[in-house]
């Protein structure tokens, strides 16, 4: 009895091992093909004007890992990168430095594509949100921006915020200078000419904010057309 | 406008390795295996260095067909990188590689 079970369960680890190694064999042959579909995959999740620089970078260095584990750990870590890449690659900082007479330089930077703003403007731009939800938000984001530059102003103390106020009221904004920067990942705009025509004209803020959306996402709404005029 | 880059345990890490050869370009590889970060956290990094301005990418000058792989993206310190990075390792104690320890 002992030796049929003994021969049982050798032929049984025998069959094991011969499966196993074939497996790791399968393993070892497609770790190339497996790998680059991982990394194809990750880059979908990148931001669409980062997409192919990534995924060919990424599938560079593919072919520079020797060994299987290299290649699944950087595969696999390409993966969970890419969400965290694309939330970073989106944001867009608008940096605005104003020459106050009286007060002096300051600057005001504002983060969009994440956090506080993009919830702001989400909400804001979303026309099934009901209007007096849009007013608060409008009025919470003026008063977020608002609140930042007086603080970056340092005119929190006794009678400055008064001060700054009839600054606003009197159009006295309008004579000061401007300098304005936009950046994200692959773009930086001077836009010190356009914000200080705006400020100066705010009749002309809506308009030229759609013209400057249209440079900041032209891919998108590219594929927009397209697929609103089908050949 | 430069963005503040967070100093934490791996972007001193890889600092220390992009100041160890300024001025040639390293490859993600070449990083990863220098200094053992793994692809999750060493691209994020990269990215929010190429953002800051204190590394800038290059790609490899080869044609994929001839070498029989994509191309490669070198990195390196900008000038301005390497003034920011010799700080950052100064201000967290970590020894600057190619300037003694005394000056």
């Amino acid at each position: 009895m002992d030796l049929i079970t003994n021969l049982l369960v050798w032929l049984a680890t025998a069959i094991a091992a011969v499966l196993t190694n074939i497996l790791a064999h399968d393993v070892c042959v497609s770790a190339n093909r497996v790998c680059s579909n991982i990394i194809r995959r990750a880059a979908k999740h990148l931001a669409k004007f980062d997409q192919e620089d990534v995924e060919t970078e990424w599938l560079g260095q593919l072919s520079e890992h020797d060994t299987v584990y290299e290649k699944y750990r950087h595969a696999i870590g390409c993966y969970i990168a890419a969400p965290r890449m694309r939330r970073r690659a989106q944001k867009v900082t608008l940096a605005i430095n104003l020459r106050a007479t009286g007060i002096g330089t300051v600057p005001l930077t504002l983060t969009f594509g994440n956090g506080a703003m993009y919830f702001a403007f989400a909400v804001g731009a979303n026309e099934k949100t009901p209007a007096w939800i849009r007013k608060w938000v409008a009025a919470a984001t003026v008063l977020h921006i608002f609140a930042k530059l007086l603080l970056s102003a340092d005119c929190l103390g006794p009678g400055s915020v008064h001060n700054f106020l009839q600054k606003l009221k009197s159009n006295e904004f309008k004579t000061w200078q401007y300098e304005a920067r936009i950046t994200r990942k692959g773009l930086d705009m001077d836009l010190s000419t356009i914000f200080t025509f705006m400020v100066r004209n705010p009749s002309q803020i809506e308009p030229t904010l759609n013209r400057l959306a249209d440079i900041l996402a032209p891919q998108q709404q590219q594929a927009d057309t397209a697929k609103k005029s089908p050949v | 406008m430069v963005e503040k880059v967070r100093m934490s345990g791996p972007t001193l890490k890889l600092l220390r390795f992009l100041l160890e050869k300024p001025l040639q370009g390293q490859s993600g590889a070449a990083i990863s295996k220098a200094t053992g970060l793994g692809s999750g956290t060493m691209y994020p990094l990269l990215q929010r260095l190429e953002i800051a301005k204190w590394i800038e990418g290059e790609w490899e000058k080869v044609d994929p067909a001839d070498v029989g792989r994509p191309k490669r993206r070198f990195y390196k310190l900008t000038k301005s990188g390497q003034t920011e990075a010799v700080r950052a390792l100064r201000d967290h104690h970590v020894v600057v590689p190619g300037v003694p320890a005394w000056t």
